[in-house]
């Protein structure tokens, strides 16, 4: 019979199902990492042009990244009336052994991207770029001047503006947007 | 197609067996049914014959022949008619025997009017909402896969994005629909949305919906429907015949181009068909202006060889799909701010001119399909198949990130699949057929990139018996029984170090179909299934951002096994000018997967997010579908009608439910046999869907809206070739409309005015 032939299939049938050795060692082995950088840490630091020992930080921390451990938020902005504030941005990524400064790419991409200031519940905080891309500020540098005495928040964001920069905050995809409180007083 | 063959004996409705009285006169009126080109019988071509109130259907079989047998009248009004094709018509004397040859142009129409019987079932007339024939011009001009399932009246399209969409059958998609090649299940990325199914229809030549005792032969997936690719080769001279069709597009300046070349020769039993296909665009266009970064670029290749010597048969099929799709760029966000700006804007963030170049985000898949199929006379004259294949799918994504090579992907997910099965079938008492089989799957997933799920392998062993019997000429029964297990092998990466862990997972499935005629042009038909799915990898595990929803997602290791149980009852009823087809449905889910909200936002440093996490629930799927046709002279009038609701604890709303849709098509042609003309207009109205929860909407519900479309075409028949023209308008009136199915629609319009030209030249 012609039929015999079929069976000879059947090993192949057998053989699939046990499946295959190697495939154990692929899938143990973890993938080339070339996901995007994520940003864990953001630190404004705010220093006194006229006294360097008036200095204060803000900063937001979620190492394992959205989910899991809550974000550290740390802050202490009572700025001085009428005081000029040198203002420095890090945004760093702390998830893994090392530290990664990701605000040097942020600056060589500068044309791309927008620190955004605004502020809630008070008023008369001004922010000025102190850097720029050549046509635009960046804000990772910054200068401050509370004219007004009085607390609210400083809502800070990075806008991504690939192509679409043009000095607003309203183009772009958001890649981080952080609160902080803040207080000018006498 | 060798299971199918073998299932015409349960076709056949003997409508002459009805009506033997022998008082009477009868007259026998045998036929053949040919394509008008090639000279090739048409199988299941649909023969309907009226004398008087008397009514006979009955189907062509694989040569094309047929024989009804009508009491005698004045006149007798004949009609053939098969998908793709121009119905053949006319009025006879009731008085005489007749014996006819109907030949059949081939037609362009583009939304398939004519819909015909598949040979597995017995009950007439309920598959013409089920399957069609597919007429690779049309698909040229069309978007995608699920674009052309559509023209289905039961599948609806669930958009992401204006490029990328999935079959929605009855409030289902994704993994919960299941996509088969000639009985093997598509082996994809199932997860997420954004994703279209690997499948080019226009290599294949029907379309089918899947009744679930059919299904269990092949695949215990599906809890929601099933749609089945089928594909023929045919000819019966043994020269080498070739197709070629080209599309422009107006819209986004899209051209496509597709060759098939195909030869038969009987000679030495053997059969190969080779096609390619591709296409690109450019950007997109809706009444709002350009969609930033949507152009496409497909291309696609097949192989079919097939060698059937006496007793035996060897099919060999290779599939390469290949796409290259941008994403728009304004669907991509930072945050929950930027959504709300897109929610609230009335025009589009990001704009743009138009361009052909693909940048950021964008989306590269590769598909390929391998299967080898050998089928023997074997076994107590059983018929014995035996199976194996071999599926390779990669989804590369890239993103719009930050400081990084723009040709790398942010992630990549390799899939490897190898199907392999035994069936055997046979004949028995007759009318009946038996049906066994045994089928394995071995699957391994990899990430090349981010991890977005964890590395698997999954061994899948699964076991069916199935019988079908055409008790008498009123009842007609199909039934089958199922086993599953599923052996999952899970790769986790948590800080460097690997966690390993398995997870089991097995169950029953079982569908009864039971058809009763009580005349030949009224049929009822109840179906009774229990099917079950293992939660997806991405169910259990996906935690993250969703970019194009600005939400945190949050995987689920507890989730168990869904469950349904679905009832359908459906009936049709046709006399010489009206068809109808009516279904009522109801699925009940046990352990219903879906996302559910997190009371409170959730912080990162990009901002406060929505968060969902994956929770089970009872739920609840109903609804009921209404199709029919009325022609008279060269006019044909199609409605249909499809309602769905879908309810979980109780009575709380599911989100992405297709609201209440009606269509309804006007077709009038000056057919000739060779030389069709027909003009087509097409309405179609979609409801909003009222009832949602709030808390499960990213945005309300778009309001209602009503799309008008119009095609035209025109054939011309030389001496050896066959000139097809196509001229349509999609969206006529440019309306400025919202899908509340596309999850595109928070930041952009559905597309505007799409106006296509093609050509197909056969020969």
């Amino acid at each position: 019979m012609k039929t015999t032939k079929f069976y000879l299939l059947a090993p192949v049938f057998l053989l699939l199902l046990i499946g295959c050795a190697k495939d154990e060692e692929e899938l143990a082995t973890p993938p080339v990492n070339n996901e995007e950088e994520l940003i864990t840490t953001f630190i404004l630091n705010l220093e006194n042009s006229t006294d360097s020992t008036d200095t204060h930080q803000a900063s937001f921390r979620d190492v394992d990244g959205p989910g899991g451990e809550d974000p550290v938020l740390e802050s202490n902005l009572v700025l001085q009336r009428n005081a000029t504030y040198n203002g420095a941005i890090s945004v760093l990524d702390e998830s893994g052994d090392e530290i990664e400064d990701i605000t040097i790419e942020v600056e060589e991409e500068g044309a791309e991207h927008l620190f955004c200031f605004d502020f809630d519940g008070i008023t008369g905080v001004s922010v000025a770029y102190a850097d720029s891309d050549g046509i635009y500020g960046i804000g990772i540098l910054s200068s401050w001047i509370g004219e007004e005495l009085g607390q609210g928040t400083v809502s800070i964001t990075l806008k991504h503006q690939p192509g679409v920069k043009d000095g607003t905050c309203e183009p772009g995809e958001t890649d981080i947007e952080v609160s902080f409180p803040i207080e000018i007083i006498e | 197609m060798r299971q199918y063959a073998c299932l015409i004996i349960l076709l056949v409705i003997s409508a002459s067996t009805l009506a033997q009285d022998l008082d009477s006169c009868f007259i026998s009126i045998h036929g053949k049914v040919l394509d008008a080109r090639e000279g090739v019988p048409l199988e299941f071509a649909h023969v309907s014959v009226h004398v008087g109130n008397e009514t006979r259907n009955t189907y062509s079989n694989e040569n094309g022949a047929y024989a009804v047998t009508i009491p005698c009248g004045d006149s007798l009004f004949l009609r053939v008619s098969y998908l793709g094709y121009v119905s053949d018509e006319g009025r006879f004397s009731g008085k005489k025997d007749l014996d006819l040859t109907h030949r059949l142009a081939y037609s362009n129409q583009l939304f398939a009017p004519v819909l015909i019987k598949a040979g597995r079932r017995t009950t007439p007339f309920v598959d013409e909402v089920e399957r069609i024939v597919l007429n690779s011009i049309d698909q040229a001009s069309s978007v995608d896969f699920s674009a052309s399932s559509a023209i289905l009246p039961r599948v609806r399209r669930k958009s992401s994005g204006s490029n990328t969409g999935k079959p929605l059958i009855r409030g289902f998609y994704g993994a919960r629909v299941a996509l088969l090649v000639e009985g093997l299940g598509l082996s994809n990325q199932q997860w997420g949305e954004e994703h279209a199914p690997e499948l080019f229809p226009a290599f294949y030549k029907e379309m089918q919906l899947l009744a679930d005792a059919e299904l269990l032969r092949y695949s215990y997936e599906g809890i929601g429907g099933a749609i089945n690719m089928e594909k023929r080769i045919h000819s019966e001279d043994s020269l080498i015949h070739y197709e070629a069709y080209f599309s422009l597009r107006d819209q986004d300046r899209r051209g496509a181009m597709g060759f098939n070349f195909f030869q038969n020769s009987p000679k030495y039993n053997l059969a190969w068909r080779a096609q390619v296909f591709m296409n690109k665009g450019g950007t997109l266009k809706t009444p709002d202006g350009f969609l930033s970064n949507t152009g496409s670029e497909n291309r696609h290749w097949s192989y079919d060889l097939k060698f059937s010597p006496k007793n035996h048969q060897i099919d060999l099929h290779f599939t390469q799909f290949k796409t290259r799709l941008g994403i728009f760029r304004g669907a991509h966000l930072g945050n929950l701010s930027d959504l709300e700006r897109a929610i609230e804007s009335d025009e589009l963030l990001v704009r743009s001119d138009f361009s052909y170049s693909i940048g950021l985000p964008r989306q590269e898949v590769l598909h390929d399909f391998l299967r080898l199929n050998y089928g023997t006379k074997a076994l107590f004259q059983g018929q014995l198949s035996f199976q194996l294949a071999r599926q390779f799918n990669r989804r590369q994504e890239f993103d719009l990130i930050r400081a990084r090579d723009e040709d790398l992907a942010a992630m990549e997910l390799n899939k490897t699949t190898w199907n392999t099965s035994l069936t055997w079938e046979k004949s028995v008492f007759e009318k009946a057929k038996l049906h066994l089989g045994l089928q394995g799957a071995h699957i391994k997933n990899t990430n090349g990139a981010i991890i977005f799920i964890p590395n698997y392998l999954e061994r899948h062993l699964g076991s069916f018996l199935s019988y079908e019997h055409e008790l008498n000429s009123l009842f007609t029964l199909s039934s089958t029984l199922r086993y599953d297990a599923i052996h999952r092998e899970v790769f986790q990466f948590q800080d460097g170090e690997l966690n390993q862990s398995e997870r089991n997972f097995d169950h029953w499935s079982a569908a009864l179909e039971l058809g009763i005629s009580p005349s030949s042009s009224l049929s009822f038909q109840l179906q009774l299934s229990s099917m079950w799915r293992p939660p997806a990898m991405n169910e259990l595990f996906a935690t993250g951002l969703h970019h194009g929803a600005a939400a945190l997602e949050f995987g689920n290791e507890e989730l168990e096994q869904e469950e349904s149980y679905k009832l359908n009852l459906s009936t049709s009823w046709n006399n010489e000018n009206l068809k109808i087809s009516a279904a009522l449905f109801y699925n009940r889910i046990e352990n219903f997967i879906y996302l559910d909200p997190r009371a409170e936002l959730e912080l990162t440093i990009r901002g406060a997010f929505p968060a969902f996490d994956q929770k089970q629930a009872l739920a609840h799927f109903y609804g009921a579908e209404v199709w029919g046709e009325y022609a008279i002279g060269k006019w044909k009038l199609t409605e249909s009608i499809s309602v769905v609701e879908a309810r979980k604890n109780g009575n709380e709303a599911l989100p992405q439910i297709p609201p209440f849709q009606l269509s309804q098509r006007l077709h009038y042609s000056w057919s000739t046999k060779q030389k069709p003309l027909g003009f087509q207009l097409e309405h179609q109205y979609t409801a909003a869907q009222n009832f949602f929860d709030p808390a499960l909407e990213v945005a309300l519900p778009p309001s209602a809206f009503h799309l008008f479309n119009a095609a035209i075409d025109y054939e011309i028949n030389s001496a050896k070739m066959l000139w097809s023209f196509q001229l349509g308008v999609q969206n006529i009136f440019n309306l400025r409309y919202f899908d509340y199915l596309n999850r595109q629609r928070f930041f952009a319009p559905e597309l505007g005015r799409q106006v296509f030209i093609s050509l197909k030249v056969n020969y």
